[in-house]
């Protein structure tokens, strides 16, 4: 899995392309816990846009980075999540949970203005 | 029918870079009954979490085996996912949706819930200190099979 993370303004976009289990799950939690310890950014935008795979472990890491940036006083978001990720995000509840936008620039419109999301489940 | 019937098996460690390569033989041997790219997707998402089972909480630190066998029988895939690990106490409590013995490695509580709903027939075995056997069964609606019908 590739992980690609980079400031827009106040955001943390975090792009990650390929499979996210419970493999590539541990590496993607160290990192992220690096980087948001290292950058002031109350916000986190994940867009998921390159995934071609997800299983519980990878709802598992988005929600322990939600959990953890929420109750820091941060906001969390998600975009492009694509179809064949859809029914365990549905199943999980993580959609329901997190905002889920499908363009990246309405997620970093919602982060940023803290304009409301179109949740789609 | 009789004759479509045929049988594989596959046998690792429990590394979690086993994860991706157990999944995809078992969405690969499945393809011969010609699945859906969605009927696909869910094999893979509960193989994954039954391997993944077995690796966090059947062996915990420890490296052990786990063995994948596979069926096809007309257009049934049944799968079976076997470990020799620690097995689980309270069966029920585990198959509660969002349950995890282990919270602190930011683990849903989602994989039994997930095999559940993404297969057509779910079922598991444990004893304690000696293993578990998760079976799961999903029937696999070809498109040349709807057009026999």
């Amino acid at each position: 899995m590739k992980i690609e993370i980079e400031q827009r303004q106040a955001v943390l976009l975090v792009r990650l392309t390929g499979e996210l289990d419970h493999h590539h799950a541990e590496q993607l939690r160290e990192k992220l816990d690096r980087e948001i310890a290292s950058r002031p950014s109350g916000a986190v935008l994940f867009n998921l846009g390159g995934l071609t795979f997800m299983d519980s472990s990878g709802v598992g890491v988005l929600l322990g980075r939600y959990r953890k940036i929420d109750a820091a006083g941060g906001r969390v978001a998600v975009c492009e999540a694509p179809a064949v990720i859809s029914r365990i995000t549905e199943i999980s509840g993580l959609a329901r949970i997190i905002p889920f936008f499908d363009r990246e620039a309405d997620a970093l419109q919602h982060l940023l203005l803290g304009l409301p999301s179109k949740r789609r489940f | 029918m009789g004759s479509s019937r045929t049988f594989m098996k596959l046998e690792i460690e429990s590394l979690s870079e086993n994860e991706a390569f157990a999944r995809v033989v078992v969405a690969a041997f499945a393809a011969r009954l010609d699945p859906t790219l969605e009927e696909i997707s869910d094999i893979k998402t509960a193989v994954s979490e039954a391997v993944t089972n077995a690796i966090i909480h059947a062996y915990e630190d420890k490296v052990g085996l786990i063995c994948i066998r596979s069926y096809l029988d007309g257009n049934l895939l049944t799968v079976e996912v076997e470990d020799w690990g620690i097995g689980i106490d309270d069966l029920e409590k585990a198959r509660e949706p969002l349950y995890t013995s282990k919270p602190e490695l930011d683990r849903s509580g989602m994989g039994f819930t997930i095999m559940e709903n993404f297969m057509d027939e779910f079922s598991v075995r444990s004893a304690p200190g000696k293993g578990t056997v998760v079976t799961m069964v999903k029937e696999i609606r070809s498109k040349s099979k709807v057009k026999e019908n």
